[in-house]
């Protein structure tokens, strides 16, 4: 399956937008709420800063660690050619649902898994509405020549660790990997101003 | 008659004492050299780089500005003379390392005294000059030189030794980590100005 890096994300514009006339009262904690859940500076984990600074990413065959917009930073490459970053362990200190993206530019297409423990379905309560189902199977995703955040994993829950993989999926395919960032899952769109013109976590 | 002799002599005569010395006021009041130390509010100029480092989540453009310049008027409103700035931002938050930039910049001037009265001078300064700068998210970045181009602009008012300026200057680096991307170490700025000149 190939994804675009579209994605519905929050705009906190929008929602501004969306309730001009209802900042009275309770309207004002849900203005709040949902600048809170669609704010400018979503929560991010600088993933591949904290853990890969401590060596807990592993790299195979044509992926290698390099530095990032700095030179004291710290990135990857992978390709040209068949190679892997794994990132291990991954501990994600989101609470509630969050989505997982990936900071990456390159050519080609990568595939990118993410393996958590919410990964696996909640079970449905009697009375209670079915939850809505993770996203963690495996994607393929086009890369850009640009860097975009691109989405990877949808709606998992955490607190909690997560390993998240990305391989190149053929001989030519190059990508750079500067980031990979969580933050959470837009709220539904019955209100909280969420719209689809967004290209990742913060632009 | 010899009264009237003698009074048109006076009369030339005060005419002569009295546009030496207008003359001697118009020379020296003309602007002969200045210097300048501006502080003020400075930001940084759109890069892929920037456009990168936003992406990863510093995303506030604005830096400290320090500046230093002065210049000699060899010529009636154009002279020549050198400029330097100094500047920083610092941009973190709770989950990223904290992002630093220093700029320092360093060349020569022209400036051009589009308006030269004594109580309000404006200048127009060309500016040519080659910075050094680094970027760095865990304190150890290298530093990166490249030429810079810039123009300034000032209202000053030597009577109050006070000044507002505004300018910019663009400064296209390359990216001292191997996935960064191209970088303008330029700045647009406002400052306040302490001003002398003679």
């Amino acid at each position: 399956m190939v994804i675009s890096a579209e994605v519905t994300l929050c705009s906190w514009r929008t929602s501004m937008a969306d309730r001009p006339r209802r900042v009275h009262g309770s309207g004002v904690l849900v203005v709040l709420a949902a600048l809170l859940a669609c704010g400018t500076s979503p929560e991010r984990g600088p993933l591949v800063e904290t853990s890969c600074s401590n060596d807990n990413c592993q790299t195979t065959g044509s992926a290698r660690r390099t530095t990032g917009l700095t030179a004291d930073s710290v990135g990857f490459t992978i390709g040209p050619g068949l190679g892997t970053l794994t990132l291990s362990n991954v501990e994600v200190r989101e609470r509630g649902e969050y989505d997982v993206f990936a900071l990456i530019r390159g050519s080609g297409f990568v595939r990118v898994s993410v393996d958590a423990q919410s990964c696996a379905p909640l079970p449905v309560l009697p009375g209670w509405p079915e939850p809505p189902a993770p996203s963690c199977s495996t994607v393929d995703v086009g890369v850009s020549e640009k860097y975009r955040w691109v989405p990877v994993a949808a709606r998992l829950r955490g607190p909690e660790s997560i390993d998240v993989s990305i391989q190149t999926v053929d001989e030519t395919s190059e990508v750079q990997v500067l980031n990979v960032g969580f933050q959470p899952s837009p709220v539904d769109d019955s209100g909280a101003g969420c719209s689809s013109d967004s290209s990742g976590p913060s632009d | 008659m010899p009264g009237f002799a003698t009074l048109t002599v006076v009369a030339d005569s005060s005419a002569v004492v009295d546009s030496a010395p207008r003359r001697n006021v118009e020379k020296s009041a003309r602007l002969k050299w200045f210097g300048r130390a501006s502080i003020g509010q400075g930001w940084v100029l759109r890069s892929d780089q920037e456009n990168a480092l936003r992406l990863q989540g510093y995303d506030s453009p604005f830096t400290s500005y320090f500046g230093l310049d002065g210049a000699y008027f060899p010529w009636p409103r154009l002279g020549l003379g050198v400029w330097g700035v100094f500047s920083e931002r610092d941009d973190s938050t709770d989950l990223l390392p904290e992002f630093e930039e220093t700029v320092l910049v360093g060349g020569v001037q022209v400036p051009v005294a589009i308006i030269d009265d004594p109580h309000v001078r404006i200048l127009l300064d060309a500016r040519l000059g080659v910075v050094t700068g680094r970027q760095q998210l865990h304190g150890a970045g290298e530093f990166v030189e490249a030429p810079a181009v810039g123009l300034d602009f000032g209202v000053v008012f030597p009577k109050a030794y006070f000044g507002l300026g505004a300018g910019m200057f663009s400064a296209p680096v390359s990216p001292t980590g191997e996935l960064g991307a191209d970088g303008n170490f330029g700045r647009g700025y406002f400052v306040l100005v302490a001003y002398i000149d003679g």
